[in-house]
């Protein structure tokens, strides 16, 4: 199995086996291992974490009014989930993703949506930060009203119409180069010590899970 | 408008998401290879959204899109707005692996819902800006209902959380379908041939 894919279906077993039951101790055993392989990225991930806690603590805020213990678990069970996938996916810019659905062998049709879909992405980002860049130089301060309303209205507009144009490029060098409805990608990448450390842990903590029960 | 993993319980989980795997399974069946890249373009702006914040008051708020989209691709919104949500779940955090599947009928359900209603003869009857403003406000409104009951009828401790959600996107819906307005004359008047359903 190719490191894309293991990534994608490690991070589905680990979020399907706390997303649903109490949260033990043992459940911060993977989370400790894969902080000390990110160590390097560590502050940062905890900050985006942070930043995603909005809705999580204003979810477990309403539930603390009623049930403490389910609060409680409410939110470690978010954070330890939400924690797993950004340490696995924090350096990711969705390659990886599309290479892991091909490496699963996922419908071939879903894959090419994919991997056209981070490039127009990419696209868009470029074309974002270009329109951003003429709105400030031409003094624009958005506020509540309705011109602001309108302006970001016609921004949006502007960048459907590139992306579809874009779109329609890619459609067309795809149909030259004999596109059947699949995209071939590269080679992927292989499975280190680390990864069989972490299956390991994985399946560890979902044995004692099910013991647990 | 995501659910984060942990949210909800696993048989609100399992029914929403058999739903949204059934019909995601069936646009994926139907959608011919040269509407691929289409649905990758409204995939890609429904991706982008969340990066653009709009001011309201003292807060900021992100657009949803799935009006628009939904106008755009029809069914077909089920896959653009399923690979977006997958690659805000890994890669920005927002909803999850578990969830996507409730995530994805919150968020696609109402643009597939939109486009039915855009289809009808009274919406076509309207006025172009009411219609337009509707497209947005409908796409806002029903994404907010449907998050609404999913989480009233998950759990009795989110019974006011439920509640809160809806009151607080009342005015998120308005400002989608003014902005959702002003996208849709735009593209109406430079490039009209996309709006055509």
């Amino acid at each position: 199995m190719s490191k894309e894919g293991f990534n994608l279906i490690i991070a589905l077993l680990y979020s399907v086996s706390i997303a649903f039951s109490e949260v033990e101790i043992y459940v911060f055993i993977p989370l400790i291992f894969l902080a000390f392989v990110h160590k390097a990225y560590l502050l940062a991930i905890f900050k985006r974490l942070l930043l995603l806690n909005v809705f999580i603590i204003f979810l477990v805020l309403f539930v603390l009014f009623q049930d403490h213990q389910e609060a409680w678990q409410l939110f470690l069970r978010t954070n330890a989930i939400l924690l797993f996938n950004l340490f696995l996916f924090y350096q990711s810019k969705g390659y990886d993703i599309v290479r892991g659905c091909y490496a699963l062998k996922m419908n071939k049709k879903f894959v090419a949506l994919f991997y056209v879909t981070i490039s127009l992405i990419e696209y868009l980002f470029c074309e974002l930060k270009n329109v951003k860049q003429t709105m400030k130089m031409r003094g624009f301060s958005a506020t509540t009203s309705m011109f602001t309303y309108q302006t970001y209205g016609n921004v949006f507009a502007l960048l459907f119409i590139k992306v579809i144009r874009k779109a329609q490029h890619i459609q067309e060098s795809m149909i030259t180069r004999g596109f059947h409805g699949e995209i071939y990608l590269l080679q992927a990448q292989k499975l280190v010590m680390l990864d069989y450390a972490l299956a390991l842990l994985v399946a560890m903590m979902i044995l004692l899970k099910g013991l647990a029960i | 408008m995501h659910i984060a993993d942990g949210v909800l319980t696993l048989e609100a989980t399992a029914a929403v998401s058999a739903v949204s795997i059934y019909v995601l399974y069936k646009a994926l069946k139907e959608i011919p290879e040269e509407k691929i890249t289409l649905t990758a373009a409204c995939s890609a702006m429904f991706f982008l959204a969340s990066f653009i914040h709009i001011p309201l008051g003292v807060t900021q708020i992100h657009l949803l899109l799935v009006g628009v989209i939904g106008v755009l691709i029809g069914r077909s919104a089920f896959l653009a707005i399923a690979v977006a949500l997958i690659l805000q779940a890994l890669l920005l955090g927002y909803g999850g692996m578990v969830s996507v599947g409730v995530n994805l009928f919150i968020m696609a359900a109402p643009a597939w819902i939109v486009y039915e209603l855009y289809r009808c003869a009274w919406m076509q009857n309207l006025n172009q800006k009411i219609r337009f403003f509707l497209v947005g406000f409908l796409g806002a409104f029903f994404s907010t209902v449907l998050l609404t009951a999913i989480l009233y009828f998950s759990k009795e401790e989110y019974e006011w959380a439920a509640y809160t959600i809806f009151s607080v996107n009342i005015i998120t819906m308005f400002i989608e379908g003014i902005i959702s307005m002003f996208l849709l004359l735009f593209i109406q008047k430079t490039y009209s041939n996309i709006l055509k359903v």
